[in-house]
């Protein structure tokens, strides 16, 4: 975890230092689908005969505009506003702020905005938020973005393409790119950043990419799912654009054409609304299928010492550690206290054993009570004090002893 | 051996349904084969796990033979039942019984087919294979089983950590309960095992679905309606997790066909299941029997004004569902649990006209219920033309009555402060929208089977 580090004023200094670069696997997925869709139009490209197309699917010139941090892209001459954190993590940058926080990239990058540059990025938030972007020009005004895009909140990282400028409207040239994050405070992770000509290849690549996502199977998940995202909406609003539409035709004919046989209209409107059904459902099962194979690859499949579960990684080889542990009845608490998603868990799954909730405290008192900590580096057993202290020494429990480690930052505790 | 005992935790409950509609049937075959497996087991969970429960209340230890012995009586009438000769499935008046797929049917038949093989097997995998993974199944449905099954009872010591089940002592346990009894009769407390009830209600659902719109309708539209419920992505998602809110759905399902079957048939076993449909329901959890109170009894109460004879029967639904409730609810009175679902604050009127923004998103922006928010109002739409016909109506108002019921205290009360997180509104949309596909999928029949003008 890197320092932290605040950065108050624009312009400041460099966030942090950049590393190596680290995940090439991930960008040879990302390129790989890419290459299933430029083969197609690279045909009409060889034709010559759409000059349009292969203006549009020719890379962007130059390494103005252009961060790829996970492989390596230079974050050092980007500087923040109301960041507390940030740096280079395996597979891109990782920066933390609060409520709203804005980047922006080094000066003088000279883009012509009559050129309609696009704004690629592809970023993952830690929390929910939203990004707008706003550019200066060469006299230094602002230009704000009127698109603001919303990621789903499901862990994974999407991709977005944002119009910088839109025609006459524009003029001069886009000298410096920032980018505002707002919602709850929290890490945003990108992968990348680039300014670009509109690619209709590499847009419709990223749009696939996006369509087949796998879902994230985390606690969350149970009471709402994520449509995958494609052309800067959901998958579901589009089809619902597209029922509506099928209604509106079935009501017009039905209201227009007197004498019509209202149960064949009625069978077709019917049939075309599951099809769209249908359309939707096979990406849903798609996603199905991707949970089953997951649970099996992580859970199911591995020997016991290497299992893992989905967000919970390995939570339920804790368990066992702390059920050979811990005596077969009685009381512990967790540190720190409300720890989710672990507490209610362990209170099922070390059941007889019980957590001390409010209810079971007076039932308990005077009882030995363990403590558990689970991957919580800010606690640790200091032998000295024969507690279990915070990072900066201050005790939470009485005096003890180590009952067994798990790992550097998970242990049981008793105390005495 | 727990592969045996979990077969014999499931033929408990279903024999015990199977006497119990015998018994309601009156000599009368109300059934079709499958759908009479189908209700039996439905509301054999329920009676067997009031049983349970009463046996409970009376201190009686959980066995293997102290809670399966209702089977005895059941197999006693069954036997008997079969000396006798056997009624036939009759097919009367009202209904129409269309043969099988049409041949253009065919090939969208199998594709749904296997769509829906998919996701079962899926969903009994994902069930079978993990621990208990969301926080609802791990801090009351499953550990509130995983007490009962530990102390082979109820703890009814106040003082206890396990009073009641532990956690959220005020919530229902027909649940709770039948994953204890799963767990005796296999021998011991496994996860994959006491976890296999949600895809059991899922497979449960899609079968109710069908043979509730195979009554009245063709086999295509009555697959359809089964593969539009089963699809429906959120009530897909729950089917493999443990989660109850989609058990309220397909249980007030079985209340609003085999009520509407009542209104069109009128013969009393009908009313009688439909009665154990919607109490089975409230045994779930307490949203259950709020929803049939709150859906139910008015469009029961105009039917029985508009049909003056009914009456006689009539009353036999409400008195029927609290009979059964009733170790329930005079447990929750003895043992002083809070009657409201919610904190008082909560029972304050004020309107927040910016719940529909928000409602708007969660029905027509998230992956939640595929197109079906835009169907739903559509077949409204399709109603005025067909309203007087079949007596449609009547399930159409449960179903408005149960959607405000649902979605009422998020726009009118306080509770809109859990409108915005989304925590809780699409899992208590999965409680009406089972009713809502099926009426969808009725009034369509409708207008599929008009005579062409």
């Amino acid at each position: 975890m890197p320092e932290d580090r605040k950065t108050d004023t624009f312009p400041s200094a460099p966030l942090l230092p950049i590393q190596p670069p680290a995940n090439p696997e991930r960008k040879e997925n990302l390129k790989n689908i890419g290459e299933t869709i430029h083969p197609v139009l690279s045909l009409f490209r060889t034709a010559g005969w759409l000059p349009l197309l292969l203006f549009i699917l020719t890379p962007v010139a130059g390494d103005t505009g252009d961060w790829h941090f996970a492989d390596g892209g230079d974050f050092s001459a980007w500087r923040g506003e109301g960041i507390d954190a940030g740096g280079p993590v395996p597979g891109g940058i990782q920066v933390r702020g609060g409520e709203q926080f804005r980047l922006f990239s080094p000066p003088n990058l000279g883009i012509p905005a009559a050129e309609k540059p696009y704004l690629r990025i592809r970023f993952r938030p830690q929390s929910p938020r939203y990004l707008r972007v706003f550019w200066l020009d060469g006299a230094g005004r602002p230009v704000l973005v009127p698109e603001a895009v919303q990621p789903p909140f499901d862990r994974h990282f999407h991709t977005f393409w944002i119009p910088l400028a839109k025609g006459a409207k524009h003029r001069g040239t886009l000298e410096t790119l920032g980018l505002i994050f707002g919602g709850h405070p929290g890490w945003v992770e990108i992968d990348s950043i680039e300014i670009r000509p509109f690619s209709f290849g590499g847009y419709l690549s990223d749009q696939l990419g996006e369509l087949f996502l796998p879902r994230n199977l985390h606690p969350g998940t149970i009471n709402s799912l994520h449509s995958p995202r494609i052309f800067n909406q959901s998958l579901i609003g589009w089809l619902n654009q597209a029922a509506l539409l099928i209604i509106l035709a079935g009501a017009i004919l039905y209201f227009k054409s007197r004498g019509i046989n209202s149960p064949r209209l009625a069978g077709r409107v019917g049939l075309a609304l599951l099809i769209l059904w249908l359309a939707y459902d096979l990406q849903e099962t798609y996603s199905h299928l991707r949970t089953a194979e997951e649970i099996y690859r992580d859970y199911v499949k591995p020997p016991p010492e290497e299992k893992t579960f989905p967000a919970l990684g390995d939570f339920y080889r804790f368990v066992s550690f702390c059920r050979e542990n811990l005596p077969p009845a009685g009381p512990y608490e967790i540190i720190p206290r409300g720890y989710w998603p672990y507490d209610c868990r362990l209170n099922y799954f070390l059941y007889p054993r019980h957590y001390m909730w409010k209810r079971s405290q007076d039932y308990y008192a005077g009882r030995t009570l363990y403590y558990l900590v689970y991957n919580q580096p800010f606690y640790r057993f200091s032998a000295e004090k024969g507690r279990v202290v915070t990072a900066e020494g201050q005790p939470v429990t009485g005096s003890g002893r180590l009952v067994a480690r798990y790992n550097p930052a998970s242990f049981i505790f008793r105390e005495d | 051996m727990s592969i045996l005992g979990l077969i014999i935790a499931y033929s408990v409950p279903l024999l015990i349904g199977l006497a119990a509609v015998t018994l309601a049937g009156k000599g009368q075959e109300l059934f079709r084969r499958g759908e009479r497996a189908v209700v039996a087991f439905s509301l054999g969970l329920g009676l067997q796990t009031m049983y349970i429960f009463c046996l409970g209340l009376l201190g009686v230890r959980f066995s293997f033979f102290s809670c399966s012995a209702p089977v005895w009586p059941a197999l006693l009438i069954l036997g008997l039942k079969l000396k006798t000769r056997r009624a036939r499935y009759s097919v009367s008046s009202p209904v129409r019984e269309t043969a099988g797929f049409k041949r253009r049917e065919k090939w969208l038949a199998w594709l749904v087919i296997l769509l829906l093989a998919g996701k079962i097997f899926f969903n009994g995998f994902i069930a079978t294979s993990s621990p208990a993974y969301f926080d609802d199944s791990v801090t009351i449905w499953n550990y509130k089983a995983r007490v009962f099954y530990h102390h082979r009872g109820l703890v009814k010591d106040p003082e206890h950590p396990d009073f009641f089940g532990g956690n959220a002592p005020k919530y229902p346990n027909a649940v709770p309960l039948f994953k204890a009894w799963i767990a005796v009769a296999t021998g011991g407390w496994r996860e994959w095992t006491v976890n296999s009830v949600s895809p059991v209600i899922y497979l449960l659902s899609g079968l109710l679905i069908y043979f509730g719109l195979r009554r009245f309708r063709p086999p295509f539209l009555s697959l359809a309606g089964a593969y539009l419920l089963m699809s429906l992505p959120l009530f897909a998602f729950h089917g493999a997790f443990i989660h109850v809110d989609n058990y309220i759905g397909v249980y007030l399902l079985g209340g609003v066909i085999y009520l509407y079957r009542w209104m069109r048939e009128r013969r009393t076993g009908l009313l009688l299941v439909a009665a154990g449909f919607f109490a089975v329901g409230g045994w779930i959890k307490d949203e259950g029997l709020i929803l049939f109170a709150g859906g139910a009894l008015l469009p029961l109460a105009i039917f029985l004004f508009r049909h003056p004879g009914s009456w006689k029967r009539g009353w036999i639904l409400p008195a029927t569902a609290v009979l059964f409730i009733l170790p329930w609810l005079a447990a929750e009175f003895v043992f002083r649990f809070p009657v409201a679902v919610v904190d008082s604050e909560y029972f304050r009127l004020e309107f927040h006209p910016e719940a529909f923004v928000l409602l708007k998103r969660f029905f027509l922006e998230t992956g939640n219920y595929n197109i079906f928010w835009v169907l739903y109002p559509l077949s409204l739409l399709m109603l005025v033309r067909v309203a007087r016909k079949e007596k449609i109506v009547y399930p159409v108002l449960i179903n408005l009555f149960t959607l405000a019921a649902a979605l009422g205290p998020f726009i009118f009360t306080p509770l809109f402060k859990w409108l915005g997180p989304g925590t809780t509104i699409n899992r208590a949309m999965l409680m009406v929208v089972p009713s809502l596909i099926w009426t969808t999928v009725m009034i369509w029949g409708l207008w599929l089977e008009e005579e062409p003008g």
